[in-house]
């Protein structure tokens, strides 16, 4: 719920910009030779990411006894695109970092511990709508993300019969969020989404030449 | 600089969602099953309140087993009409008379051998042997139990950890645990208010259990559910448990324990 409340704000946030930003630079269009978004510009991101769902079955390992999952590392990501249209760019995104350490303890004799440490990264393209607002510093907009995140999985404990999760897996959803450029090459951005085995919610630099 | 501070603010705000650890704690024999990836082994006790040799030899060596393996074994007492036992059940007749008991006190183990006066080594070794024997488990049971009214009705799941071809029965006995009586001895006072362990009520699918498998693959899992109606001298129904054992069969009677597990 929480992660679909995330995604809604940011959009509403897009929108907002979007709408407070239609027009009211057209006359000023001559003045401002600084645009945070233009066609034919590379951009990157550069920050941390948060909220990731893995997806191991809970309901499957809660049947072999108690269930503690602890998630490490710090998620990090980056992307890039290049602006094909005024308001269409293209690109990709990977993400790393992403650790959970998943133990089972037996209810029935509790020296009997295992489980799995799961890793995962992710990359895929990123096709981005631009609001055409012809802004100096921000830069809001929405796309999609379409690639696949991958698991590694290592089992631990000496009695641990359970399928691990290791493999590949299709990753798609929505996202918006915003540039704002302090310089002309250099600013921050934040971002959220809604998607399955990707994290919502992203911030960090971003960048444009 | 107002637009910084609000999406300074936003990712600050969003940043304390990051946990870092959920955890999920089932509660075993009331509403989640918990299967057990170990082996248990089975030992058995036959013996009676009023049986001297029993409170000298029996109940020391078989509560020692106990105390030394509180977490690998399902050991199971079987008393004839005694202080503790009114109502002998069908299924102990059938459990006495495959085990050959010739008298008390006497053991058992797993489903392969007896002994008449084991002591606590002898019950070791054989705990041993059979947890060596089966150190990679090949199936594992768990259950759950609710008392309602004068009925206990028990659910289990069977899942299988490697590809079983075998005949399988599940058996699904009820013990009393915690039963407090006092235990005659041949040499020394008597063990007054002796606390026994897992003390057998009956079987809510038979001596042996009934059929569960033929051939099932890794990853297989199965359900089940009982019924046992609660014997009237049985002493707190809270204290009872389930034992499930799943034997190998052949010929209609038990060859082996493939595993075990109580609570």
């Amino acid at each position: 719920m929480k992660n679909k409340l995330v995604a809604l704000l940011v959009l509403a946030l897009f929108a907002s910009f979007t709408h407070a930003n239609a027009n009211p630079y057209k006359h000023k269009k001559k003045r401002f030779k600084q645009l945070a978004y233009k066609q034919g510009q590379i951009g990157a991101h550069v920050g941390s990411a948060f909220l990731f769902t893995t997806n191991y079955d809970e309901q499957e390992y809660s049947l072999f006894g108690t269930l503690e999952t602890k998630k490490k590392g710090f998620i990090y990501s980056v992307s890039g695109e290049y602006a094909v249209t005024h308001f269409l760019a293209v690109g990709g995104y990977y993400f790393g970092g992403i650790s959970e350490k998943v133990t089972i303890t037996d209810v029935t004799n509790p020296s009997n511990v295992y489980g799995f440490d799961h890793k995962y990264m992710g990359f895929g393209l990123r096709p981005v709508f631009h609001a055409p607002i012809e802004h100096a510093k921000i830069d809001p907009y929405a796309g999609l993300n379409l690639g696949m995140t991958k698991i590694k999985s290592t089992a631990f404990g000496e009695k641990n019969y359970i399928e691990g999760l290791e493999g590949s897996k299709m990753s798609f959803g929505i996202y918006a969020g915003a540039n704002y450029f302090f310089t002309k090459n250099i600013g921050a951005f934040v971002e959220g989404g809604y998607s399955k085995l990707y994290p919502l919610l992203h911030v960090g630099a971003a960048v444009k030449f | 600089m107002k637009k910084v501070a609000l999406f300074t603010t936003l990712a600050l705000a969003l940043f304390t969602f990051n946990s870092c650890k959920k955890e999920a704690v089932p509660e075993p024999g009331v509403d989640i099953i918990s299967v057990s990836s170990d082996y248990k082994a089975v030992i058995w006790k036959y013996s009676a309140t009023w049986c001297p040799p029993c409170g000298t030899y029996g109940f020391p060596a078989f509560h020692d087993a106990m105390a030394n393996n509180p977490n690998t074994i399902v050991p199971i007492h079987v008393h004839p009409q005694d202080a503790i036992v009114d109502i002998t059940s069908p299924e102990q007749t059938v459990i006495h008379d495959f085990f050959d008991w010739s008298g008390t006190p006497s053991g058992g183990f797993n489903a392969d051998g007896q002994d008449f006066y084991p002591d606590a080594d002898t019950y070791q070794a054989k705990i041993d042997a059979a947890r060596a024997a089966h150190a990679t488990a090949k199936v594992g049971v768990g259950m759950t139990h609710k008392v309602e009214g004068g009925k206990l009705t028990i659910k289990t799941k069977t899942v299988f950890f490697q590809d079983v071809t075998a005949p399988l029965n599940l058996a699904v006995y009820v013990v009393e645990t915690d039963v407090i009586e006092d235990q005659v001895t041949s040499s020394g006072p008597t063990l007054t208010n002796a606390h026994f362990g897992p003390t057998f009520r009956g079987s809510a699918n038979g001596a042996w259990g009934t059929q569960i498998s033929t051939s099932s693959v890794k990853g297989t899992k199965i359900d089940g559910e009982y019924s046992f109606t609660i014997p009237s001298d049985v002493r707190n129904s809270a204290n009872l448990k389930v034992a499930a054992i799943i034997y190998r069969m052949e010929n209609g009677e038990p060859v082996e324990v493939v595993n075990a597990n109580l609570y």
